[in-house]
């Protein structure tokens, strides 16, 4: 037997952290234009998101009124315009993207939270429990997304934390079905069986051999379910539940400008198109982790 | 007596296990007595679906509920009543006391875990390691099993099969556990690398004084590394004995079809003798011994009941209504016809 050499700590662990798979999927994933041209629209999302104040203050600019200058039309000083009370739109199309992306990125992540808890339960233990909560995911997806959200709102009030817990719930209905399946494939996996046998317990096999290793289509489902909330949003706030008016929100901004877009058509574009650009790019990126993650499905 | 007891590592005493199935009941284990004494090597054979995997996940108790239902029995594994422990307290002996090895070295380690966080898993759970000294003490297991410390943060798809079996035994002996279940270890390895598979395990068992419970259905690994045999057949061990008894004086009609049907090395050519039939299906038993369809000594008690364990030997018993009366051995094991007939 080899004579067992100590080595230093940290080198070895240093070691340890290397990883070609990762480097691997970046390839695939950079390769593929589309999902590309999404991540650079997110990328520039995401700065709106983060300097939004910087380029254009939320006090200052974004909510208040400037009766002198109603109704202006794109120019050097207001790009999109001015709405009619005044205010810069592309001030407010910058900080609606905060908003935005805060309810439907909030929404994702805690409907994920609830699916993965239910559909791993479901998918794991099988049976009777799978039955039970699989039935409960039925009668939601038995009313459709947006009224289910509806409800909620109107039932619990419209403030943000409620329009996020209600599209939090109207999205665990497919995603809940997703990680239930993927379980499913790799629960009676051997090293599942081999987790068992050297003691580790059913919590912490859950998340550490079992969904760790159906990852790829719970991330590629939550993408576009974020894509989807962020359309499910705009329409709440459209109707008048969840974001109200003084709040730069994009649904709530297109419904402002609906009595003017005839004579005043950008007033609906600007927040239109950013709806459109945001939900694509999540889409595109999860089209792109689809191909990256799955190497079956690689051409 | 309490000697004796001490020594005994593993008791296995009547275990009965069914599996209850909406139409149907598999009875897959119908009393089956083990002893293994600490320290020694015991092989367990058999056929497929003779109940072999089940004894040993029934050790781990980590038969699968509700279906599977341990009617009767008693598992003692180290003083530890096996069967009656709750969640808990299995968990902290699995892995601890007893280990496993799969089957299979290909499917048995998760595919996006490295090798040596895998390794880690079961030292932060018994041994209360942190997860960084874990895997310093990981890397020093994979040095133990011939593999260089700085593979431990490869995957395992950039390990051969052989390198993987190895992993599996290291993370079997991470916590150093007395009784190490060997389920098939050899059997998806092609030949060189089974004979370096065996020759490690053989090393380890030196070094770490760990009882092996080997299963297999290859004699020649049985005859190269354990003391005692179980032959198993439709969950019931049919015939028990040190390896010259099971390999030197066969007594059980099964045994000796399972000799006959293997091939001879002194004496190539000699016909291959297979048992005639298939296997008894689980869930519908005959009445008496279950061999009596196949067998070729067959009488009428054999019919009605099922034998007892009779003992030829102090350490050799057999269940064959063949030696109620008599020690002769009445087999004929076409080896020994060749033999006498060279002669």
């Amino acid at each position: 037997m080899a004579e067992v050499k100590r080595v230093n700590k940290r080198a070895f662990l240093r070691e340890h952290r290397k990883d070609g798979k990762a480097l691997e999927m970046v390839r695939i994933f950079s390769s593929n234009y589309l999902a590309m041209i999404g991540l650079v629209i997110f990328l520039i999302i995401l700065i709106a998101v983060i300097f939004a104040n910087v380029i254009a203050d939320y006090n200052s600019i974004a909510i208040a009124t400037h009766p002198a200058d109603r109704l202006l039309p794109p120019s050097a000083e207001h790009w999109f315009g001015t709405d009619d009370l005044g205010r810069d739109v592309f001030a407010r199309v910058l900080h609606g993207s905060r908003i935005s992306l805060r309810i439907s990125v909030g929404a994702g992540f805690l409907g994920l939270f609830i699916a993965g808890t239910i559909g791993s339960v479901a998918g794991f233990y099988g049976g009777v429990v799978d039955n039970i909560l699989m039935r409960v995911i039925d009668v939601l997806a038995c009313v459709p997304c947006i009224v289910l959200a509806i409800a909620m709102v109107a039932a619990f009030g419209a403030s943000e934390f409620n329009l996020i817990l209600a599209i939090a719930v109207s999205t665990t209905v497919g995603l809940s079905r997703t990680v239930r399946t993927a379980v499913m494939s790799v629960r009676n996996m051997e090293y599942v069986e081999a987790a068992r046998a050297i003691g580790q317990s059913t919590w912490k096999i859950i998340p550490r051999h079992i969904l760790i290793n159906c990852i790829a289509p719970i991330i590629v489902h939550l993408t576009i379910i974020i894509a989807c909330n962020i359309l499910t949003t705009a329409e709440l706030s459209f109707l008048g539940l969840g974001i109200s008016a003084p709040t730069p929100e994009w649904g709530c901004m297109i419904a402002m400008a609906r009595t003017n877009m005839r004579s005043y058509p950008y007033l609906v574009i600007a927040p239109g198109v950013a709806i459109f650009l945001s939900a694509i790019s999540f889409n595109l990126i999860g089209d792109g982790l689809r191909d990256a993650l799955d190497p079956k499905l690689k051409r | 007596m309490k000697n004796h007891d001490q020594e005994l590592l593993l008791n296995i005493e009547n275990l009965h296990i069914h599996f209850v199935l909406k139409k149907e009941t598999v009875k897959a284990l119908n009393g089956v007595d083990i002893k293994v004494a600490r320290g020694k090597t015991i092989g367990l054979v058999g056929e497929t679906g003779a109940g072999k995997t089940t004894t040993a996940l029934a050790i781990m108790n980590m038969i699968q509920k509700p279906q599977g239902r341990i009617i009767d029995g008693k598992i003692t594994l180290d003083g530890i009543d096996i069967l009656s422990k709750n969640r808990m307290e299995i968990e902290s002996i699995r892995g601890n006391l007893v280990s496993m090895i799969f089957q299979d070295p290909m499917s048995s380690l998760n595919p996006v875990l490295n090798v040596g966080e895998q390794i880690a898993e079961g030292l932060v759970l018994h041994k209360h390691m942190d997860r960084k000294e874990a895997l310093v003490e990981a890397g020093e297991l994979l040095e133990k099993i011939g593999i260089p410390r700085s593979r431990a943060c490869d995957y395992p798809h950039q390990f051969s099969g052989g390198m993987r079996q190895r992993v599996l035994i290291a993370m079997g002996l991470a916590c150093n556990p007395k009784l190490l279940i060997a389920d098939e270890p050899t059997t998806a390895l092609d030949v060189t690398i089974q004979a370096q598979v065996l020759q490690l395990m053989r090393e380890l068992k030196a070094n770490f004084n760990t009882t092996i419970f080997m299963i297999t259905h290859d004699f020649g690994i049985v005859a190269e590394m354990c003391d005692e045999v179980y032959v198993m057949y439709a969950g019931t061990v049919i015939e028990r004995g040190t390896l010259t008894d099971i390999f030197d004086h066969t007594r059980h009609p099964y045994t000796e079809g399972l000799f006959n049907s293997l091939p001879d090395i002194e004496h190539r050519n000699r016909e291959l003798i297979p048992i005639h039939g298939r296997t008894v299906d689980p869930t519908n038993l005959p009445a008496g011994c279950p061999f009596w369809p196949r067998c070729n000594y067959i009488c009428d008690k054999c019919r009605q009941d099922m034998p007892p364990e009779i003992l030829v030997s102090d350490t050799h018993g057999v269940k064959c209504w063949l030696y109620e009366n008599t020690s002769e051995n009445p087999l004929m094991r076409r080896d020994y016809v060749a033999e006498e007939n060279n002669d």
